[in-house]
């Protein structure tokens, strides 16, 4: 299944750059998602799915948008 | 909802009082440090009393067994990552290897009593080997002494459009000017603090001042390596904070000690301990060079921005991007160049402050607006006219400027002021009035932002708020229960908030970057939409109707002759056992893709705001009197004008002392020297000259019922048109805050 994925804040650094687009087993995880990218980081983060907060262990569907970056603030 | 109904709201432009002041008047109210729970054990923070210095030893054996001693912790005894930050974790939570500034927590002490407490800190043996102390961003690039074996840069950004060479050698004018400013403390009544206990399901409960309760949250399970399931943060009430609250101070420390002893513990800083380990404002050192044609139009910026962030970054790099954001101003510059550099010292943490990076910038090309305008004979406020973003124009950075006419007519009105006939100096006493603009982003920018909130719909009566943006004094619990309110058509009175409190709410975000209107007024809005789109099906139901034939109004839905009330239907939902809670996320709208090597340039929603001020300098002592403010803003639809006004002269007073008395410094061996109010001064009411604040007509679409954001906006520009207005009156530039006496006379 497709899986797009934006980065926020550092990660667009840290990992490649701000988009991308993964090709993810049925049954995939965020955390399938976040392995994909290299992301090892699973406390200090924010996991929004399709507009609302997710966590690393929920399932994935075909199409699924995820925005994934630090808690970092801004001014 | 358009501009078209702005008078119609029943609950939004007016200025109720706060709801929490009563309650604060009369002293009922306990702060987060007022509160000694019953068994506590008093926490202490043991510090490096050397700036730089690398550890050799630090033993506690001997402080374990001293009397009332329940734990004493090193960074050996941290169970997760040592190391925090609101970007970067590399702010040790407990020293190890290397000491970087005076007051760097070298170890905590639980014990029955403070005096306990104390005792055992001086039975800690610690062998520290000096290092040469770095206090200077120059010699901190220098790289002759390296603060982080990384190197003493930080961060380094370049940014540019366009051929500035070019610009220049068309130019009719070309000015350089380098521009500075100090280190400013943040000063808040209640000194950071708080306390912290275990509950007997395990979960680890930190009740202290904060800025960003899921943040915090956060970052004491990085520490402690336990789920943030397992930790509660609370951040209501905190007694001030402009930023010096927003990354962590007391709450990783309390975790730890209360996790370890499994006993209430409290652990408030002392007004002392505030000044030497609690945060404080970048330094800057600018140096600009503008290329302007016969007109005064801009045609080019270059700009070296160097930030002193101190031993560590903690909002360093967005403090960095604001600089950045914020160099050109609101202007319309063709080419520009920004050359960007955060810098490690040994000078305590920089960190978040009141438009963190605007202020710094503004000084920098504000000043040189009005040094541009004198040398071309044009009236200062013309200048900018000519130079303002309008509505629909490419921004610096490749942004579209959405909506800057409140600018424009900001601008008009300081241009028809009375304020500039009012500068009658006499004798040795001179006169003169200054003018500077401010623009400042609302939220994170770039930055992903999805703040949620939730309702209750309560049957006795009330709709439960929540949401998590802090109120630390700016009012925020008042303006989110008026756009509720208003929402509902409901009397405010009839909403109850729950402010930041993990247990309650879900994430809203920090109180930060003047975005709690936006964020938390947008998700609490969207909250209330899904409670009536879900009450609405239910009073269908019962009246037999279909869900688009009921009409709301009051509190009340509505079919033909018949009506039942939110909390009615409340009431037959809790009955069927279903959840009276509803819960909405907000996305916050952005440019997706930031300014290559920032992290969130440009923002999609600006504020304004554009400062005369009225000064006297008396010519034999070098003594600057400002005499009164007028500060024109555009801040979208005004929520509170009360609180909202209350913001702008907080923000313009805090900007009076940054620009006259404060200036936080340190010893040439790196130790702070004004770490309280008798050494380090803050203007107080009696010291606040004459204001008028006023509101130009404003909306915008993005903002809950057309609000932006208020918070920072005031302090920005107050430093520029100060220096300006001492300029008019006697002839000196004074180019590097504050404006001391010394500097003129």
């Amino acid at each position: 299944m497709k899986v797009e994925v934006e980065l926020g804040g550092t990660y667009i650094y840290d990992y490649g750059g701000r988009l991308h687009s993964l090709d993810l087993p049925e049954g995939a995880t965020v955390e399938n998602a976040l392995d994909a990218l290299g992301i090892k980081e699973r406390i200090y983060i924010v996991i929004i799915r399709n507009g609302k907060a997710a966590k690393p262990e929920d399932e994935l569907h075909d199409g699924d948008r995820l925005v994934v970056f630090p808690p970092i603030g801004g001014g | 909802m358009t501009q078209e109904t702005y008078e119609l709201y029943r609950y939004l432009n007016r200025s109720i009082p706060r709801l929490d002041s009563e309650q604060k008047v009369r002293g009922e109210l306990k702060y987060l440090t007022d509160v000694y729970p019953e068994g506590m054990l008093h926490g202490y923070v043991l510090r490096s009393t050397v700036a730089h210095a690398r550890i050799l030893e630090i033993s506690t054996e001997e402080a374990e067994r001293a009397p009332g001693i329940r734990a004493v912790l090193t960074y050996k005894d941290i169970p997760g990552i040592n190391g925090y930050g609101a970007i970067v974790p590399e702010i040790p939570v407990l020293a190890y290897e290397r000491v970087r500034y005076y007051g760097e927590p070298l170890a905590l002490i639980a014990a029955d009593s403070m005096e306990q407490a104390k005792a055992a800190a001086e039975m800690i043996k610690v062998r520290l080997e000096p290092l040469p102390a770095v206090l200077d961003v120059d010699e901190a690039m220098a790289e002759k002494v390296k603060i982080h074996d990384k190197g003493n840069v930080a961060r380094h950004t370049v940014v540019k459009r366009g051929d500035v060479s070019k610009a220049e050698a068309q130019a009719h004018l070309v000015l350089e000017r380098t521009y500075r400013t100090p280190m400013q403390k943040h000063m808040f009544i209640e000194p950071e603090g708080g306390y912290a206990y275990v509950d007997g399901s395990g979960v680890v409960h930190v009740l202290a001042g904060g800025q960003s309760p899921y943040r915090d949250k956060l970052q004491i399970s990085r520490v402690l390596g336990i789920s943030p399931e397992m930790i509660r943060v609370k951040n209501y009430p905190t007694g001030g904070a402009f930023g010096g609250k927003d990354d962590a101070t007391v709450q990783i420390h309390l975790a730890l000690l209360a996790y370890r002893t499994r006993k209430p513990v409290r652990l408030a800083w002392t007004r002392e301990e505030s000044g030497i380990a609690g945060y404080h404002r970048t330094a800057s050192k600018i140096t600009i060079r503008t290329a302007v044609d016969r007109e005064g139009r801009l045609l080019s910026n270059s700009a070296k921005i160097v930030l002193d962030s101190g031993a560590y970054q903690s909002f360093g790099p967005t403090i960095l991007d604001v600089s950045i954001e914020t160099i050109n101003g609101p202007y319309r510059v063709p080419s520009y160049l920004i050359d960007a550099y955060l810098v490690y010292t040994n000078n305590g943490i920089a960190s978040a402050f009141r438009g963190f990076g605007a202020p710094e910038s503004n000084f920098a090309i504000e000043s040189m607006m009005n040094e541009l305008a004198a040398e071309l004979g044009i009236d200062p406020v013309e200048i900018r006219l000519r130079n303002i973003l309008r509505t629909g124009e490419e921004g610096p950075f490749g942004n579209v400027i959405r909506n800057s006419a409140g600018l424009e007519e900001a601008l008009n009105r300081a241009r028809s002021s009375g304020i500039w006939r009012r500068a009658n100096g006499s004798g040795w006493i001179k006169e003169g009035v200054g003018v500077a603009v401010a623009i400042k982003g609302v939220g994170f920018g770039t930055l992903p932002d999805y703040p949620s909130a939730a309702v209750e719909v309560i049957p006795e009566g009330k709709v439960r708020v929540m949401f998590t943006n802090p109120d630390y004094g700016q009012g925020v619990i008042t303006g989110i229960a008026q756009l509720a309110a208003e929402r509902l058509q409901i009397p405010v009175s009839e909403i109850e908030v729950i402010n930041a409190d993990t247990m309650h709410s879900p994430d809203t975000g920090s109180s930060s970057a003047s975005r709690t209107t936006l964020t938390a007024g947008s998700a609490v809005v969207q909250a209330i939409d899904e409670a009536l789109s879900k009450l609405r099906v239910e009073a269908a139901s019962s009246f037999g109707a279909s869900s688009s034939e009921v009409q709301y109004s009051g509190g009340r839905f509505m079919y033909r002759d018949r009506s039942v009330t939110i909390y009615e239907l409340a009431r037959r939902l809790r009955q069927k056992g279903r959840s009276l809670r509803f819960e909405a996320t907000f996305e916050v709208p952005r440019y997706p893709e930031p300014v290559e090597g920032t992290l969130e340039v440009p923002h999609m929603m600006y504020m304004y705001g554009v400062a005369l001020v009225r000064a006297g300098v008396d010519a034999l002592l070098g003594k600057v009197n400002v005499k009164e403010v007028e500060f024109y803003a555009d801040i979208g639809n005004v929520i509170n004008p009360s609180i909202a006004s209350g913001q702008v002269e907080g923000g313009v007073v805090q900007g009076l002392g940054y620009a006259t008395i404060e200036e936080y410094r340190y010893s040439d061996d790196g130790r702070p020297l004004n770490i309280n109010f008798t050494t380090y001064v803050v203007p107080t009411a009696r010291d606040s000259p004459e204001m008028y604040v006023e509101f130009v007509k404003s909306y915008d679409e993005l903002g809950p019922y057309g609000a932006k954001g208020v918070g920072e906006i005031g302090i920005i520009p107050v430093g520029a048109a100060l220096a300006e207005a001492v300029y008019r009156a006697t002839g000196k530039r004074i180019r590097d805050l504050p404006i001391t006496p010394w500097k003129l006379v």
